[in-house]
């Protein structure tokens, strides 16, 4: 396989970071070269343990994740029958829980628990930055931050998914697609939160606001928690769901939230420039992937042909 | 190529898919509610 100037980059780095030795080295380039130019070859050919090969995220992702979804879901079923409290099915809803002003208590309550959640999550990536810009192993493309990267990528995978490409963009840790997600939901998160604030502490914000802009403000953001509410429910339903459950390849589930790893396949066809990091931290990784290349006869570019 | 799920697997991916697939009818009864009454 010839790799592209990224990739060449991405792995040189990676053997810098592991200090590999030239024995390895050697062993890695010569894999490298064996590997099909073709990467669809790869991803449908080697085994994939459906509940994940390969390390993708720590346990304080992972429960940050747990927080957010199971607040988000809760406060989705607690904050309908608050907006609508007049509606013939949220009386009784409210009522069961002891009344509208206790629905409020609980949605509130989940609402600080997300916070805390995202904070926890600024923290996490904050220090794990830290450590990683202190021990010299930081890599840009590695994390979630847009580069410019990511728009060829997303250029070359609407080619391969429209047929004119035959094989997908070789991309890092986090493609395009979970970057726009994981803004969106930022950007989401900040106006819940910042619209819920208005609704929690009005004279606050009546006081540090401008007399003439204070009712405007709050106006819009009375408008703005339960419509940003539905767009988050579409989003996590019809996009987020999509991704994760329906998607070929990811059916019924993919359990990266639950073990924190990614499978072998799905390393191989969307994060590849992660996928050659662990060819160079993982020799035994190396030696799976020899020895399924050199036990496949259908790869043509072999030397083994 | 996918090991085989174990049944405890499948009973786990397979609720959390059909929970989630529930969810999204509340969020579409959600879209009504809004188109509907405001």
């Amino acid at each position: 396989m010839k790799l592209s100037q990224e990739a060449r980059e991405v792995l040189d780095t990676a053997k810098r970071h592991n200090r590999v030795n030239p024995d390895d080295e050697r062993e890695i380039d010569e894999l490298i070269a064996l590997m099909p130019d073709d990467r669809s070859m790869l991803y449908k050919n080697v085994d994939s343990n459906p509940i994940g090969d390969f390390y993708r995220y720590s346990i304080h992702i992972r429960i940050q994740h747990l927080l957010i979804f199971t607040t988000f879901l809760l406060l989705a079923f607690t904050g309908l029958p608050i907006h609508y409290n007049t509606a013939f099915w949220a009386q009784p809803f409210n009522s069961l829980l002891g009344g509208l002003e206790v629905t409020r208590v609980i949605h509130r309550t989940l609402a600080v628990t997300m916070i805390f959640a995202m904070v926890y999550h600024f923290f996490t990536i904050g220090f794990g930055s830290l450590a990683r810009l202190r021990a010299r192993t930081f890599e840009l493309g590695r994390t979630i931050l847009p580069v410019w990267k990511d728009i060829r990528d997303f250029k070359e995978d609407a080619l391969f998914f429209s047929g004119q490409r035959t094989v997908r963009p070789e991309m890092d840790k986090f493609m395009y697609k979970q970057k726009i997600h994981y803004f969106a939901a930022g950007f989401g998160n900040a106006v819940m939160v910042l619209s819920g604030s208005t609704f929690l502490f009005p004279e606050f914000w009546a006081s540090i606001l401008p007399a003439s802009m204070a009712s405007h403000f709050q106006e819009m953001m009375r408008l703005s928690h339960p419509h940003e509410a539905l767009l988050a429910l579409l989003v996590i339903a019809f996009w987020h769901w999509y991704n994760v459950h329906l998607a070929p390849g990811r059916f019924p589930m993919q359990w990266t939230y639950l073990t924190g790893k990614i499978t072998r396949e799905h390393q191989i066809e969307e994060h590849f420039l992660e996928y050659l990091r662990c060819i160079v931290s993982m020799p035994e990784e190396r030696r799976y992937l020899r020895k399924l290349i050199e036990s496949k006869k259908m790869w043509g570019t072999q030397p083994h042909d | 190529m996918k090991t085989e799920l174990k049944t405890w697997q499948k009973a786990l991916a397979y609720g959390s898919l059909a929970f989630v697939l529930a969810w999204t009818a509340f969020g579409l009864y959600a879209i009504w509610l809004t188109l509907t009454q405001g």
